[in-house]
């Protein structure tokens, strides 16, 4: 038996996992929303780079510098023209628009892109790394090392930044940052700009490490939803923990009983959590 | 009075549902004072304090400071124009530390520009909040999180600071020490509306006083004329 | 008590009508549209139920279908069961499904538990994607091709059912919300704390709804499977099924009996009748959702009910014949 592989790559993807979850639990964190079409904008960056790909040759990591800051005026204008109005009638409304976003963005990627699997396929997305007498593939680790400058671009704009004090303010006692100039509605397209900007920079990273379909943003949605409910709300560590629990049930489900069902078993893994812990591992129950 | 006032508020009325909780209320503050709008419980002066800030939207009447109508405006444009409260309950962020309290306070582009200076001169007024500014907020004790409160309004540097109840649930030599530096806020050059039950303290600091009652305003003038009314009295404890 | 009104009469109008057209010999596409219609006004009636009446914003109907739909198929293909005991059967097993899911959905609240009912859609198309009854390798059964239903039903009889089914959700939904059971949910949609004091079971109302949703949804699924002819996991399981649901309560208008209708027709009509255009259905229905989300929530009855004729037009309907 030979586990290394499964869970060294189990690990390794549970830290793009992270990155998924971390915009969803930013969402969630800051305005009481389930993001539904969180996995629509994480596929979002993969087809962007794949546009990009074949039109202008771009490089998929160096196209992160268009990406990202596209992702992030979608994000701001979605929630600041749609969400936000819906927010006011309370949360359905508020979970349903998103579903309707989701709807849109997946069947627009249809149209454009077909149905089919497409993948960001550049030199070293196939290329080996060896570590001992094993080989990775790279790009997973490429995967785990954005994952730590995700977790720490993230902590850094939340605790250094103004962007990041008036997020905080806002959760605590919004009236409270109101007083202090904050507008609400600016600091909830802030966040959903952010978490996109987040789940199109995993996008890119999962495009490179595997095919993506529309049908991938519901795959991803559950994949995020699944980290932040086994790794707890507003816990970057947590969340991280979270993510390597998936990855792992994962690769190591793939192993045991073959791909068919490794899905399968994270799934399994998420509603379980779902119906015993909602608050997650390290959650504090409110 | 000469000139134009700072703010105006002209026969403001304001409704929870249906209920009226402020009756065609006028007043007018000017530059460099310090009025004081003084009722009992439920007279609906936080109610006006929120109606000043954006945070409730006046029913009927206007809401006017120097000269242009925010009685429509966003809480974050008033705050920009140079408008700040300090709330009732204080409000402080209290899983933020002092500093990033104090730099929250701070959040307007204007205030942005000028924050180091700022927080020099909160720092001068309130010592004890440079020392404990690496501290949660919430472990400060209550005169300290007040001064933390007063210190975050001034760090936008208004040029109309309202201060609703600050002496709530204080003991009086804190008390004391809050209204000292209130006056000498007002004497750098801020004007000043402060909301308060305690009517002695109120009239001894401030030039001129309305008393509110069930909404309406039943008594205004300067309050050294203010101090010995009976009236006070009956439109303060309803006699 | 039921009182006879002019709704009543005109319900039995239009099903007689809808009940003769195949005999006047309305052509076939036509017919098909209809089907749909009334497979579409089941689903929408039972999840406006879920998501209008009872406050379960249940993402998950289309696992239930796809439960009905391989009972059917199974008892069909390995068994020949006939279809008089197959369909109940089927919609049983799907609402013992729900009856066994609800221990753990019932403890997710709000989100999470739309979450986890979408994550069920997920859970089933994977199972039924890797699942083989009989393991033949290269056999054409189970796993990602799915099963044959054959029924020998002729599509006419299948729109009969389809029409039953459809008006029957309609009167099901008349009959809950004048009940105890609809008393107590509407208790507990506008003050749910309130109905707990006043002794109202919210637990026990919740979860019959939601099995007579499940129950209901699953016949219409059988109807649809019938008419297929086919089942496979991942068009069972899709979340378009989803889709059709959710539009057609939120276009038509969600909380109201009449948005359910309304809104399929939409539904019907933008997916059907604008065959140019089929492709990008699902994207008009999309923005059509999100737009009526954000600038009209009550959808087009909310709308035209605060219009004066249309309500003059139902207080006539609804008017008791002496
Ligand atoms: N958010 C609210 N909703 C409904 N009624 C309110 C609200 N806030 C205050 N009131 C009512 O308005 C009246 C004035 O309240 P308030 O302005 O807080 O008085 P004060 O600050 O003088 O104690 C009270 O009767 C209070 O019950
Ligand atoms: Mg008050």
């Amino acid at each position: 038996m030979n586990l290394f592989s499964p869970i060294i790559t189990g690990i390794f993807l549970g830290g793009l996992y992270a990155v998924i979850g971390l915009g969803l639990s930013l969402v969630f964190g800051v305005m009481k929303l389930v993001n539904l079409a969180h996995g629509a904008f994480v596929v979002f960056g993969s087809y962007l780079g794949l546009a990009l790909l074949i039109a202008f040759g771009l490089d998929p990591i160096l196209a992160l510098i268009l990406i990202v800051p596209t992702a992030f005026i979608l994000g701001y204008c979605i929630q600041k023209f749609l969400v936000n109005r819906a927010y006011q009638l309370g949360t359905e409304p508020a979970l349903l628009i998103t579903y309707g976003i989701s709807i849109i963005l997946a069947n627009l990627y249809q149209q454009i892109f077909s149905p089919y699997f497409k993948s960001l396929v550049t030199d070293y997305s196939v290329k080996g790394l060896s570590i001992g007498p094993y080989s990775v593939p790279l790009i997973y680790v490429l995967d785990f090392i954005v994952c730590f400058i995700a977790m720490l671009l993230l902590h850094w704009l939340l605790n250094k930044t103004y962007i990041g004090l008036s997020i905080r303010c806002a959760v605590q006692d919004p009236v409270a940052a109101k007083l202090m100039g904050i507008s609400i509605e600016h600091v909830y397209a802030l966040t959903l700009g952010i978490s996109l900007s987040f789940a199109s920079l995993a996008g890119v990273f999962l495009g490179l490490t595997f095919p993506f379909n529309p049908v991938s943003s519901f795959t991803y949605l559950f994949i995020a939803f699944g980290v932040v409910v086994i790794g707890g709300l507003g816990s970057m560590t947590g969340t991280f923990i979270g993510g390597i629990v998936l990855g792992l049930s994962q690769t190591l489900a793939a192993y045991f009983l073959g791909i068919g069902l490794q899905t399968f078993v994270g799934f399994i893994v998420i509603f379980i959590m779902l119906a015993i812990r909602p608050q997650g591992i390290f959650g504090v129950k409110e | 009075m000469p000139g134009e006032p700072l703010l105006k508020l002209e026969s403001v009325s304001i409704y929870y549902g249906n209920f009226c909780a402020v009756k065609n209320v006028s007043l007018s503050v000017y530059e460099g004072e310090i009025v004081s709008l003084i009722g009992a419980n439920g007279a609906g002066k936080t109610t006006v304090m929120n109606a000043i800030m954006g945070l409730v939207h006046p029913a009927k009447g206007s809401i006017i400071f120097e000269g242009k109508r925010i009685d429509k405006l966003d809480t974050s444009q008033i705050v920009s124009l140079g408008v700040s409260l300090v709330p009732e309950g204080r409000r402080i962020f209290s899983t933020l530390t002092v500093y990033e309290n104090l730099m929250a306070g701070a959040y307007t582009p204007r205030a942005r520009a000028q924050r180091e200076q700022m927080l020099k001169r909160v720092y001068d007024l309130f010592p004890i909040l440079q020392e404990r500014s690496k501290q949660l907020a919430g472990t400060l004790s209550g005169g300290e999180q007040q001064m933390l409160a007063i210190g975050r309004a001034l760090m936008s540097n208004p040029k109309l600071l309202l201060l609703d109840e600050i002496s709530l649930g204080l003991s009086p030599i804190v008390t004391l020490k809050l209204y000292d530096a209130i006056r000498r806020i007002n004497s750098e050059g801020t004007t000043i509306l402060l909301v308060e039950q305690n009517v002695r303290q109120s009239l001894k600091i401030s030039s001129r006083a309305y008393i509110l009652k069930s909404g309406e305003i039943v008594l205004s003038g300067y309050s050294k004329d203010l101090k010995d009314e009976e009236e006070i009295k009956s439109a303060y404890f309803g006699v | 008590m039921f009182r006879l009104n002019a709704e009543y009469i005109l319900l039995v109008i239009l099903t007689l009508i809808m009940a003769l057209l195949p005999v006047v010999g309305i052509g076939w596409y036509t017919l098909h549209v209809l089907f749909l219609f009334f497979v579409y006004l089941a689903l929408a009636n039972m999840w406006n139920l879920l998501a209008g009446y009872s406050g379960l914003v249940s993402l998950g109907q289309p696992a239930f279908m796809g439960i009905a739909g391989y009972t059917l198929a199974m008892l069909l293909w390995f068994f020949d069961t006939p279809l008089y005991i197959a369909i109940p059967a089927a919609c049983a097993a799907a609402t013992a499904f729900a009856a066994v899911l609800s221990i753990p959905l019932f403890r997710m609240r709000g989100f999470y538990f739309s979450i986890g009912t979408l994550l069920l859609n997920e859970i089933c198309r994977v199972w039924f994607n890797w699942w083989r009854p009989i393991p033949v390798p290269g056999a054409p059964v189970g796993g990602g091709a799915g099963f044959g239903i054959r029924s020998g039903l002729s599509p006419i009889s299948i729109y009969y059912l389809a029409l039953a089914v459809g008006i029957a959700s309609i009167i099901l939904m008349r009959f809950i919300l004048g009940s105890k059971l609809g008393a107590g949910l509407m208790a507990i949609r506008d003050n749910e704390r309130a109905a707990a004091t006043c002794g109202i079971d919210i637990f026990r109302c919740k979860l019959y709804s939601f099995l007579i949703a499940t129950f209901f949804t699953g016949l219409a699924a059988c109807v649809f499977y019938l008419f297929q002819g086919h089942i496979e996991p991942t068009g069972a399981f899709s979340i378009s099924w989803l889709n059709v649901m959710l539009m057609a309560v939120i276009i038509g208008g969600i909380s109201t009996e009449e948005g359910p209708i309304v809104g399929s027709a939409i539904v019907v009509l933008l997916s059907q009748l604008l065959p140019r255009y089929a492709e990008y259905s699902p994207l008009i229905l999309g923005v059509l959702l999100t737009l009526i989300i954000t600038f009209t929530p009550p959808g087009i009855i909310g709308m035209m009910r605060k219009t004066r004729l249309y309500n003059a037009m139902l207080k006539y309907l609804s008017k008791p014949i002496t």
